[in-house]
């Protein structure tokens, strides 16, 4: 099933600018309305749209006050452009409640992933439970499964697991992965780490690659890896 | 040796008020000797009219002594009526009868212990009948110039040379201490000056009391503005030049990427025209941002955005900034943070400038397939650890040692390749001073045996 379309408001008053981001955000697969002055967007109810990308600097109404006027109205997550690079901008904007901010020059990656960032589902956890892909951790029952299927994994290696999980996508260093599941370990200790890992990964199988190694990090468990990509 | 203007004032006083004592003291010395010396002859002479008898006629030792003074009576031949007393010349004689009764200075006595001595004479009249004929003149010497007892004449003109040099000391001192003190006090308002706002402390002085000094004032206080103007103008020039910059630059930079999907797979040359247009649109960003945090480190010799700041967010925010360029150059660029936020006190805009620099240069330098990873930790007592590795070239050892030496160096910013890196470098390595931080830079071995960089910033 598709999910319906997430709706953005833009607030840009410049013509090419605004053009780009309309593009891109509709390349991206959202529904997008631009609106190109601040006393327009002032009419607008923040309730209608998922996500707000709002200039500060606008004709008719500062992006500061139509911020308040949106917050006063709705929790509609917005992300900030602001062309300044005065931090007194952005500690105000947050201060305002805005989620985020970019500043200008950004690219359109910036801004998609931090959109994205904003309207992601959590993850689903019922209570002791973390999901990713194929993977399931049930951190009461201590089990992992993969594809439904009982991985058995001795205790070290469920808690290596369960801390990877517990950040999906974030990369987590050895450093803390040692001192949170094998403390005690001296010598070697990210060594054994390593060791671990490959073993948990034989163990997953099919949902080995799911499990990073991070160059000069660590490990990270990546919910959205497909096979065959290098880290 | 640096001598203030008081001590030189001192000196200058000591210099002239030494030598003006001790003429001083000297002159009055001899105007008190010769005021005694009229004073006593003035006495004598009077003693001896009155009592002519008991020195002409003396009774005992004492009558030949006078006040201290031996008196020596003569004749009118001038022969002495002591032994002890001395030769006259014979010109006395002629001057005293002229001016009979008068005490007379003696000035041309050969015995120089008597120099300066008073004779008189003292007629023998129809009055005086036991006066003897013999007793014409009295002399009345100072072989010593110096009555014993009497108060010393020396101590009395050095205490009064002393009283006159303290007075010119104190009137130097009173005349010059307040320019000084004026003097001190504005030049500590031009040094503040450059920090921020000139206070023109003559400004607080009634205009009754203007001078030199408040016109001296009133003339930096000129300067001191037009350099301020000049300084606000050349910060918001620098400010709308960013500005103005940023909208046109992320339009080129979605226009680029929105142009590459559309490029044909085989089109290598074209592939790679547009991704050198974009790593140089990035690279000028860069640039701009670093020029707008020069600016500020420079203007800015206080904190005004202290606010606290979460390294955390930053550190992803940086990451996703050059995570574009790091996909197209086929570069590993990954990052960690703690599980729990790392917050700090700082200028949000030029840590992520600082950290944005240290990322750049390693995405920057790499070459294809190579690995940049950015790790945050925390640290014991609320501390934190950046650090940035790679596993690219590494940083010239002389731009590591330029850095810590000079800091930021506009010729660094003029020429490209390793020395735009220095220049990025250098404003991360002013911004860590701003927070107190320290920025490591230092080479890197990976576990894979390739040798890199690593750039630490330590809060401690």
């Amino acid at each position: 099933m598709t999910p319906p379309k997430n709706h953005i408001l833009l607030v840009e008053d410049d013509q090419k600018l605004g053009a780009s981001i309309v593009y891109e955000l509709q390349e991206a697969d959202y529904r997008v309305t631009w609106l190109k002055s601040g006393s327009d967007a002032r009419l607008l109810e923040p309730d209608d749209f998922d996500l707000i990308v709002l200039d500060l600097m606008l004709p008719g109404r500062h992006g500061f006050d139509l911020l308040k006027d949106y917050r006063a109205k709705a929790d509609t997550p917005v992300i900030l452009l602001t062309a300044r690079t005065d931090t007194q901008d952005k500690v105000r904007g947050l201060q305002l409640g805005a989620d985020d901010y970019l500043t200008k020059p950004f690219w359109p990656e910036e801004l998609l992933a931090r959109i994205e960032a904003r309207l992601r589902r959590p993850l689903i956890r019922r209570d002791a439970d973390l999901i990713a892909g194929p993977l399931k951790i049930d951190l009461t029952a201590r089990q992992v499964f993969v594809e439904d299927q009982p991985i058995e994994l001795t205790r070290a290696e469920f808690d290596i697991l369960a801390e990877l999980a517990r950040r999906p996508g974030m990369a987590v260093t050895r450093r803390q992965l040692v001192e949170r599941v094998l403390p005690g370990e001296s010598d070697n200790a990210e060594r054994t780490l390593d060791v671990h890992v490959s073993r948990i990964r034989k163990k997953l199988a099919d949902a080995a690659p799911m499990l990073e190694t991070v160059w000069g990090i660590g490990y990270r468990l990546n919910a959205n890896q497909t096979p065959n990509e290098e880290s | 040796m640096k001598f203030g203007l008081r001590s030189r004032a001192v000196f200058t006083l000591l210099a002239v008020v030494i030598p003006i004592t001790i003429g001083f003291s000297y002159y009055r010395w001899h105007v008190e000797l010769r005021t005694m010396i009229e004073r006593h002859a003035e006495r004598t002479t009077a003693h001896i009219q009155a009592n002519p008898e008991r020195i002409c006629l003396p009774q005992k030792p004492e009558d030949l002594v006078r006040r201290g003074f031996p008196v020596h009576t003569y004749a009118l031949d001038l022969t002495p009526n002591t032994p002890d007393a001395p030769a006259l010349p014979a010109s006395l004689r002629n001057r005293l009868q002229q001016s009979p009764e008068a005490a007379l200075q003696i000035d041309d006595v050969k015995d120089t212990r008597y120099a300066g001595a008073t004779a008189a004479l003292i007629p023998h009249t129809e009055s005086n009948p036991h006066i003897p004929q013999s007793c014409a003149i009295a002399l009345l010497a100072w072989p010593d110039r110096q009555p014993p007892g009497a108060p010393s004449l020396k101590a009395r003109a050095l205490f009064q040379g002393l009283a006159l040099m303290i007075s010119l000391i104190a009137v130097g001192l009173l005349i010059s201490a307040p320019l000084v003190f004026r003097l001190r006090r504005l030049s500590d308002a031009v040094r503040n000056a450059t920090a921020g706002q000139f206070d023109n402390p003559e400004a607080h002085r009634s205009p009754t009391h203007h001078d030199e000094l408040t016109e001296l004032a009133y003339a930096f206080d000129t300067t001191i503005a037009a350099f301020h103007n000049r300084d606000t103008a050349l910060k918001e020039y620098i400010a709308n030049t960013t500005h103005d910059l940023a909208i046109p630059l992320t339009v080129l930079q979605h226009k680029l990427t929105a142009l590459r999907p559309h490029i044909p797979q085989d089109d290598t040359q074209a592939f790679d025209h547009i991704e050198v247009a974009i790593e140089e649109s990035h690279y000028i960003a860069s640039l701009i941002a670093n020029m707008s945090a020069a600016a500020k480190l420079e203007a800015e010799h206080i904190n005004h955005h202290l606010a606290p700041v979460h390294l955390d967010e930053i550190v992803a925010r940086v990451a996703a900034r050059h995570q574009p360029i790091a996909d197209q150059k086929n570069i590993a660029l990954n990052f960690s943070t703690p599980d729990s936020p790392v917050i700090t006190t700082g200028d949000a805009t030029l840590v992520e400038q600082a950290f944005s620099n240290l990322v750049q240069n390693a995405v920057q330098y790499n070459n294809p397939g190579g690995h940049v990873s950015i790790i945050l930790e925390h640290e014991a007592n609320d501390h934190f650890q950046l650090r940035v590795i790679d596993d690219g070239p590494g940083i010239p050892p002389e731009l590591t040692r330029n850095l810590i030496q000079r800091g930021i160096r506009t010729d660094d910013a003029r020429n490209r390749n390793t020395s735009g890196q220095g220049f990025g470098l250098a404003i991360a390595q002013q911004v860590c001073t701003r927070h107190g931080w320290t920025l490591t830079l230092q080479p890197h071995d990976s576990p894979d045996g390739t040798t890199g960089t690593e750039a630490i910033i330590h809060s401690h």
